[in-house]
């Protein structure tokens, strides 16, 4: 699976305008809720997304990739309206709108949500089909409906005998293609796939993957693809963008971003990823952990676990640079491009590009 | 619903839902045991009063307090009338009165549980400070203090014991509604435009139902006994009503001389509050290990 590049389709000229974007959206959730600490003024609170900008059309890819804890699935539930951002704002083609009780039910029919736990995201009373149905207008007769479920289930490679199945009864494979179907049934143009093939054995993610891929050429959808496994977004996403501590610290076209990454986290992650070639060094993890949300480091928040750090990276939050076709937060990105930085730990800061595809 | 029909349509078919209460009910030889002597009583309930001879108010002086015979089973009272006529005549205003007061709780109870749960906020807060000031007395006592109020008639102990009971149920509601509410397959719905009102009636109460209707069998045991300790305690039904608490009250002068006026409603009583709980543990248990901690902690 990870064999096969993503295609860069994501620069050519049909591009759209963007179906949602994000624009410096901030979502903070409160951690100490005591009366006493509110009394005292003292609520603490942890940042799960700060400033993150993104934009996602349709028939694109983008993935958003991280450690746990990064923020992806806050983003994500910043696009379908699952949350309010605290800062920012979120556009739906190009309107600016807020949580999905103030949505209108056009904008609510955008996007389509894949859930990260797709069996709970089903009423285990339902029967898979009548979950789909929920997702129709009210204009449908009923035989169109049962004919529209049978097709939705045909598109996903499902026999429409699946509709009259209860979500306990569906293997991790077909409940997680009964998800997909659900989210395309009121023809969304943008779908949310968070973590979608993350707990299926690896065949099953391969055809899965597949089938995202030819429901986005059908139908044109665009994707806003959540994944911790950087070879499952590499094989889907047109653009990428790496998270860190709630910041999108480099965005670019996906090839680009994994071909020559221009920040030192982008770096990490990749080297973390166990390569298919047996002679190429062992897969280093990242040291450290990821910074506490509620107590967020100075300056760069990856700085003390980067082996680039120095003064500047503890006093300074660096803003977006451009290096080649990609967008880094990082001071010292062009250097890190060119393989002229040298970490500050002593040892020769030689890169080591990603082998896993050649 | 057709199996036909089942495949076509987009709902859920019905068979489905009642095997899986069916399974539910013979899982134990306990289960199926409680679940006998409810049926039994429901027949005896329902065929009993037609089958027997006697009219359980008629009295027969010459024939009184006679030990059990051939015609009469379960001998006679203080004024001659038939005991097995009479508790069959009072398993029938009994099981009425139970499922009567029962209904009652359950209706009220699960509609401040759903408010309190999905609405959430003061109004939880508020509710729920109220369920907890009923849940703090013990039931039975306040039962009979809004009994002894109201003065002693059969509808006021229903209404005493119906009072009493809903508060449990608010309880339950309401933490299954808080659990189920967070799920995904909510979110779901929301996120597709559906109104509140569509997720409370077709996703919230269909799966909090099950452990509701669990509590209110084993209930129905409980208001048994309310209605029998309420009216031997002279608050409930007064002679002559072939009531169960009743006749165990008026036979107790005759203890020494006539066992069978105490022992046969008291057998009874025993064994009907059996078998609801029986078969309320059994439902408990099969329809799922998780939800018998919620009802554990009633």
């Amino acid at each position: 699976m990870r064999a096969s590049p993503a295609n860069d389709g994501g620069n050519d000229e049909t591009r759209h305008a963007p179906v949602a974007e994000l624009r410096n959206v901030e979502k903070e959730f409160e951690t100490s809720r005591s009366v006493l600490d509110r009394l005292l003024g003292d609520a603490r609170s942890a940042k799960a997304v700060c400033g993150a900008s993104l934009s996602i059309s349709r028939g694109e890819t983008v993935g958003v990739v991280g450690e746990s804890g990064c923020g992806k699935s806050t983003l994500a539930k910043l696009v379908t309206g699952e949350l309010t951002p605290d800062g920012g704002s979120v556009l739906l083609d190009g309107d600016s709108v807020g949580g999905y009780p103030t949505r209108t039910g056009g904008q609510l029919r955008r996007i389509g949500v894949v859930f990260q736990n797709v069996r709970e995201s089903f009423d285990s009373r339902w029967s898979v089909g009548r979950s789909i149905a929920e997702s129709f207008g009210h204009e449908q007769q009923p035989d169109e409906r049962v004919d529209r479920i049978d097709d939705l289930l045909e598109q996903v490679n499902l026999d429409p005998q699946v509709g009259s199945r209860y979500p306990s009864e569906l293997s991790g494979g077909q409940i997680q293609r009964a998800g997909i179907a659900r989210a395309l049934a009121h023809d969304p143009e943008l779908v949310v796939l968070d973590e979608p093939v993350s707990g299926l054995d690896v065949a099953t993610q391969a055809t899965i993957l597949d089938l995202l891929a030819e429901l986005q050429r059908r139908h044109e959808i665009g994707y806003l693809f959540i994944s911790h496994d950087l070879g499952v977004v590499r094989y889907l996403a047109d653009r990428l963008a790496v998270m860190y501590a709630g910041e999108i610290v480099e965005r670019g076209p996906a090839r680009d971003v994994f071909e020559r990454p221009s920040h030192p986290y982008t770096e990490a992650l990749l080297r973390a990823v166990p390569s298919d070639d047996p002679t190429d060094p062992p897969p280093e993890p990242l040291p450290g952990s990821p910074p506490d949300p509620s107590n967020r480091p100075t300056g760069c928040p990856f700085h003390p676990r980067c082996p680039h750090a120095d003064g500047q990276c503890e006093r300074q939050h660096p803003e977006f640079k451009r290096v080649r076709t990609t967008q880094s937060r990082c001071h010292y990105a062009d250097e890190l491009a060119d393989g002229t930085r040298t970490n500050n730990h002593g040892t020769d800061g030689e890169r080591r590009p990603h082998r896993s595809d050649s | 619903m057709s199996e036909d029909a089942a495949n076509s349509a987009p709902h859920r078919p019905v068979g489905a839902r009642w095997r899986r209460w069916y399974e539910a009910l013979t899982t134990t030889r306990l289960t199926k045991l409680g679940a006998g002597l409810v049926c039994a009583l429901f027949a005896l309930a329902v065929f009993g009063p037609a089958v027997s001879p006697y009219d359980p108010a008629a009295q027969a002086l010459a024939h009184r307090l006679e030990a059990p015979s051939l015609a009469h089973p379960l001998g006679t009272d203080q004024l001659g009338r038939d005991v097995l006529t009479r508790l069959l005549h009072g398993a029938r205003l009994s099981l009425g009165i139970a499922i009567a007061v029962t209904a009652v709780r359950l209706s009220l109870g699960t509609a401040v549980g759903l408010v309190a749960g999905y609405v959430g906020g003061w109004v939880d807060e508020a509710l729920m400070r109220l369920v907890d000031t009923l849940l703090a007395f013990p039931g039975i006592v306040l039962a009979l203090v809004i009994a002894g109020i109201l003065g002693p008639s059969l509808t006021n102990v229903m209404v005493a014991l119906a009072v009493v009971g809903w508060a449990s149920y608010a309880r339950l509601v309401r933490s299954s509604v808080l659990s189920v509410r967070e799920r995904e397959f909510v979110t779901a719905s929301r996120l597709l435009g559906r109104s509140r009102a569509h997720v409370l009636g077709r996703h919230l109460i269909p799966n909090v139902v099950a452990p509701v209707v669990v509590l209110a069998t084993l209930d129905v045991g409980g208001v048994i006994l309310g209605t029998a300790g309420l009216s031997f305690l002279g608050l409930g039904a007064q002679p002559p009503t072939p009531e169960w608490g009743t006749m165990l009250a008026s036979g107790r002068n005759y203890l020494r001389t006539a066992w069978w006026l105490v022992n046969a409603p008291g057998v009874l009583i025993m064994l009907t509050v059996f078998g609801f709980n029986l078969l309320g543990d059994g439902l408990r248990d099969a329809l799922s290990p998780t939800q018998s901690a919620h009802i554990e902690q009633l």
